[in-house]
């Protein structure tokens, strides 16, 4: 893998905004890299790819067992979330995608850091800016990328014709609207009946959730964590309304951080997964701390084999305050810049790849995407 | 060409790449929507003829308006068009040759894939379609009838999407809300419809409005 400067287009903010790209700009500062590229080998491509499917195959197996042996163990979940899991899991609630954090570990296989499983982003800029980049400037490449039509395939698996497909997501936010309006476009190529609106406008009459129409509400594509919905004054009403969410509740147990020490328990030495433990003791050499649930890096502290604190975000209010602990992954470092590598999983079939990078160790909402290509 | 997914490796080595053959958005960037005018007396169609390729709109208007009004026929097609359990039951409707999965119906204007009037799906990937457990059938967008909303000059480009009639010998439209009731997929379409009383709202969302931190990730 090497990181290679290319010539940005001059007119990229244009053609980015002609593909409704609203958020390449985030805070004044660029977001959509075009500057570099990641190179990367086909060999490493089939690594990522391989470890990305067979994380996913582990995290359904678990999903499974969890429920079946009714051991929620570190999850800090309530009975009702409980309960929505497992009845999600049982009616076979379908999963539309995810995102694995990856980075190569010393002995060269993908390590898994984190799925995002529940609410994943920079979805739209893997999917189509950097494809519509590379047809630009290396049209005779390659790119790990079927992202586009593996979403319109999978919409039309869900039953959902005859039915109409909400969207929401929260207000003002680009990132998250850009996100779930390119989800809804390819819903729509897949010839569904869509609509879109705020989690706040989302009603209930009583006996189902309505829109703003009154029209009700049967499936929802929800750009909000399960936590959220679980803490809200509408989350009673989730089980009684019979509402098919996507994603499907039996997610809460993916996008939690409990999910890393649970899986090393149950798989400890899988080349694709790092020690992790809800114990810090438990970890040899260099660690990382992660919140149970905590997005966009929020709350992550590592250290060093001494135990000295060497790097840290600041929480958010909404971060948790249990932790997990993770063996550290040495990022690689090009000239400051530390990617981490997002493979894409959708309709649990591993699709895509797409790279953010930061001038820490640490990824968070300030990384920026960089386009990638093998050869 | 039609789509393929070409995510698993042994498939890849076939077609040669793993990334996306092509992309189309139907809702983003420059093909954005067009809202249209809900009553008759504002029909934007009022006078309108059919166009049915790009070539012959841009005879006609200029190429923002062809994209606008492409852009919104297409829209209107994918949120409105009738959908059918098989074929057949779509052709009976919309004339022989003149149906297909959602994928071929909404290749119209594509200058990569002219879809002109009559012509018919590759039979490879008809015979594909109707094997899989999913596919839905709809017509084929066989051309689109566009004009200026509120009938003002300068007001947005409009447009509705055209179908071939069961004999195939002319054009039928698809006003919003009449194909809703061809089609044994969508006559389902909200079944249930509530009574308008006391609904509640605000009872999501207020974590992401007081939150520091993102709803994603």
């Amino acid at each position: 893998m090497q990181r290679i400067a290319v010539p940005p287009r001059e007119d990229w903010p244009q053609r980015a905004a002609e593909l409704g790209f609203a958020f390449h700009t985030i805070d004044g500062q660029p977001y959509w890299t075009e500057t570099a590229a990641y190179a990367l080998s086909a060999a490493e491509v089939d690594a990522l790819e391989d470890a990305a499917q067979a994380l996913e195959g582990l995290c359904l197996d678990f999903v499974g067992e969890t429920i079946e042996r009714d051991d929620y163990d570190g999850f800090g979940l309530s009975d009702a979330a409980i309960t929505l899991v497992e009845d999600s899991w049982n009616r076979q609630d379908k999963n539309l995608y995810g995102r694995f954090d990856l980075a190569f570990g010393a002995d060269g296989a993908p390590k898994l850091l984190e799925y995002n499983a529940d609410t994943p982003t920079a979805l739209f800029e893997a999917s189509v800016v950097q494809w519509e980049w590379l047809e630009h400037h290396f049209p005779e490449r390659d790119q790990f990328n079927s992202i586009h039509e593996t979403l319109v395939e999978a919409w039309k698996h869900f039953g959902l014709y005859g039915h109409r497909l909400h969207f929401a997501c929260v207000r003002n936010h680009a990132e998250d609207e850009g996100t779930v309006d390119y989800l809804r476009d390819t819903a729509m190529q897949a010839g569904l009946d869509t609509e879109r609106l705020y989690m706040d406008e989302i009603g209930w009459n009583g006996r189902r959730f309505v829109d703003n129409s009154n029209q009700p509400i049967t499936t929802l594509f929800k750009l909000y964590p399960w936590e959220w919905l679980m803490a809200e004054d509408f989350a009673s009403h989730i089980g009684p309304s019979s509402v098919r969410m996507i994603e499907p509740a039996w997610k809460m147990l993916l996008s939690n951080k409990a999910l890393l020490p649970r899986l090393w328990a149950r798989h400890a030495g899988h080349p694709n997964l790092l020690p992790a433990s809800f114990a810090p003791g438990d970890i040899e050499g260099a660690m990382v701390r992660k919140p149970l649930l905590g997005r966009e890096g929020a709350g992550v502290t590592l250290y060093d084999a001494a135990g000295r604190e060497t790097l840290a975000t600041p929480a958010s209010a909404e971060s948790s305050s249990d932790f997990v602990y993770q063996q550290a992954v040495t990022l690689p470092c090009f000239d400051g810049h530390y990617p981490m590598l997002g493979a894409w999983i959708v309709a649990s079939r591993a699709c895509g790849l797409g790279i953010r990078e930061d001038d820490t160790a640490i990824t968070r909402n300030s990384s920026r995407f960089v386009p990638h290509f093998f050869q | 060409m039609e789509l393929a997914l070409s995510t698993s490796r042994r498939y890849a080595y076939v077609i040669g790449m793993r990334k996306s053959r092509s992309i189309r958005l139907v809702l983003l960037g420059s093909l954005s929507l067009v809202a249209l005018a809900a009553c008759e007396e504002n029909d934007p169609l009022k006078g309108a003829d059919i166009i049915r390729d790009q070539k012959e709109c841009a005879s006609r208007a200029d190429p923002d308006a062809c994209r606008m009004a492409l852009a919104d026929a297409r829209q209107t097609h994918v949120q409105t068009a009738p959908k059918f359990a098989n074929r057949q039951e779509c052709e009976a409707q919309f004339g022989a040759n003149n149906c297909g999965t959602p994928e071929q119906v909404l290749r119209f204007g594509d200058e990569a894939n002219p879809q002109t009037a009559g012509a018919s799906p590759a039979p490879a990937n008809q015979q594909q379609a109707q094997q899989g457990g999913g596919s839905v059938f709809m017509p084929l967008m066989m051309g689109y009838m566009m004009g200026r909303m509120m009938g003002g000059a300068g007001g947005p480009w409009a447009a509705q999407p055209m179908y071939r009639d069961a004999a195939n010998t002319g054009y039928v439209g698809n006003r919003a809300g009449t194909a809703q009731s061809v089609g044994t997929l969508s006559a389902k379409r909200f079944p249930d419809i509530p009574p308008a009383t006391s609904v509640a709202r605000r009872g999501f969302g207020a974590t992401g409005t007081a939150a520091s931190a993102s709803a994603s990730s």
